[in-house]
């Protein structure tokens, strides 16, 4: 067993090379410019592209591009650049782009504080941009979750043809742990499906009305239409509402029927409690240690860790909370995943406590709530 | 068995970069480690701290409130910590920049000159590492083999420097030891 000593951003980068990425460009941006750095450093010697883009809107752009000619592709930034990446995020999702973004949140609102962390953009990444149709967004806990998930977004953005988003925190990406990496169990890789060459190739024509189109590359020798606006199986702009729905709804679909496929999570249950505690990201390893500690002092509370954050695992959440009378999500911002808790569990008392103060929810405040 | 160990300090000290080195050191000893960096946005000036925590399971919460040792190279940070240092730990004190002490009695305090013991060896910037081998020293947390080994990797790009950084763990720990 050899340990590595990384961070969790570094823990990304080897992921996405792990998981067959070939292309990266980003704009520096504290706590996300470490992947940037480590994917300097892995990348050219594999033979990919890494570039620092003259802003995030260009680096995003480039990044479109590259999946577009085949590439699997990875971006870094944090709540500042997402905002600039908005619009080309709506492009990836109406256009079916595969695309991996590191989400290293930070303090905001705004430019907020740089080198402190927060859970603050959980509601943003799910509805920032147009449209207000679904992405798939990751969260995870740890250094070996850096590494693994991020394996499985890639796999989920070739998959579904769709932005992923890891939804890391200063706090996650910045820390260094000792951790086995040879012993994380990664996922087979998924590489998005070719197209049949040999026939008329329509770019968005799909078997059933839950699946991504198969694919072929921008620049090879079959002509592949792509475009922003609202658009038909052939790539051509349609005006008809027939179509139109269907492509809206294939788009939500795609991912919503499929969500237990990728639901991930960990959870740490007991049969006494009447108390479920649910936490994701950083903030589940301060709430293992407080659940723990309860139980120590006689108090038993159950745990759970969602890291499939988006689309809302919804089977997971209320079959996990069915045998409890009260549930309490702890997040490190003022209440925002806690709406998609209560929603999904009316009749059950659901608490909410959030921290958003620059400083880690500790175990002992946790322990205060439940 | 777990330790957590703060470092605080003013940026530009070097806090981040010794608390990392301790951390390493102790993962090649068969710890499981985490480092937590917290620092303002500033290069130089303003606050930086980071949190060792050294244990021999996995490290649940990184984050703690009462470390059991504290390295205080600056005033602020050892009033602002000195308070939340576990009963029976070490307590640290820059002596070059504090004239004050921990204030408790049930704790071990080690004061040690770090600025003037670097500027005899030739250069203020081993300070930190002055500090982080008389810390070493004092509480065997890892051994001074190891520490010795962790430095010169740290300094593997700038092998010139390593001379000097040996010379500061020696120095560090004769001071540790009077």
């Amino acid at each position: 067993m050899a340990l590595n000593f990384i961070e969790g951003n570094e823990a990304v980068a080897l992921g996405a090379m792990a998981a067959g990425c070939r292309f990266f460009a980003g704009y520096p941006i504290t706590p996300a410019t470490t992947v940037y750095n480590a994917m300097l450093k892995y990348l050219p010697p594999e033979g990919g592209v890494c570039l620092q883009g003259e802003d995030e809107i260009a680096s995003i752009g480039y990044c479109l591009g590259a999946s577009m000619a085949g590439h699997k592709v990875l971006t870094a930034t944090s709540g500042p650049g997402i905002s600039l990446y908005s619009e080309q995020i709506s492009f990836a999702i109406g256009s079916e782009i595969p695309l991996v973004i590191v989400n290293v949140q930070r303090l905001g609102p705004s430019t907020g504080s740089a080198t402190k962390g927060a859970d603050g953009d959980i509601q943003f990444m799910r509805w920032g941009s147009s449209s207000g149709l679904p992405v798939i967004v990751l969260a995870p806990v740890d250094v070996a979750d850096c590494y693994r998930l991020t394996v499985h977004a890639f796999n989920l953005a070739e998959q579904f043809r769709c932005p992923v988003f890891l939804a890391s925190n200063k706090e996650i990406a910045m820390t260094r742990e000792s951790v086995d990496l040879d012993a994380v169990e990664l996922p087979v890789t998924v590489t998005r499906k070719t197209a049949d060459r040999g026939k008329p190739f329509l770019p968005f024509a799909t078997p059933g009305d839950d699946t991504a189109p198969d694919f072929l590359p921008i620049g090879d020798q079959t002509l592949v239409r792509q475009t922003s606006s609202t658009h038909g199986v052939n790539g051509y702009i349609t005006v008809d509402p027939e179509e139109i729905n269907a492509f809206q709804h294939r788009l939500e679909k795609k991912l919503t029927a499929h969500v237990d496929e990728f639901t991930f999570f960990d959870q740490d249950l007991d049969p006494q409690a009447r108390t479920l505690v649910v936490a994701y990201g950083v903030t589940a390893r301060a709430a293992r240690v407080a659940v723990a500690a309860s139980r120590a002092a006689g108090k038993p509370v159950s745990l759970l860790i969602p890291k499939t954050l988006w689309p809302v695992p919804e089977r997971l959440i209320v079959d996990t909370a069915a045998p409890y009378d009260r549930v309490v999500v702890v997040e490190m911002n003022m209440g925002q995943y806690v709406r998609e808790v209560q929603r999904l569990l009316p009749g059950k008392t659901v608490d909410f406590f959030g921290q958003m103060n620059g400083n880690l929810i500790k175990p002992e405040q946790i322990r205060e709530v439940i | 068995m777990q330790s957590e160990i703060m470092f605080a300090g003013f940026g530009g000290q070097g806090i981040l970069l010794i608390g990392k080195v301790l951390a390493h050191a102790a993962m090649e000893e068969g710890f499981e480690v985490a480092w937590v960096p917290s620092y303002g946005p500033e290069m130089r000036g303003g606050t930086a701290y980071c949190t060792v925590v050294i244990s021999d399971r996995p490290i649940g919460s990184p984050i703690i409130k009462n470390p059991l040792h504290l390295v205080a190279m600056n005033g602020p940070s050892l009033e602002k910590f000195a308070p939340t240092v576990k009963k029976g730990g070490i307590i640290f004190i820059n002596s070059s920049l504090i004239a004050f002490g921990a204030n408790r009695d049930d704790v071990d305090e080690l004061r040690v000159p770090v600025v003037e013991i670097a500027k005899d060896l030739g250069s203020v910037k081993a300070a930190n590492i002055v500090a982080l081998s008389a810390f070493v020293a004092r509480s065997g947390i890892v051994s001074m083999e190891t520490l010795k080994q962790c430095i010169k990797e740290e300094f593997s790009k700038k092998p010139k420097l390593i001379p000097l950084n040996m010379e500061a763990v020696a120095a560090g720990e004769r001071a540790a030891r009077k």
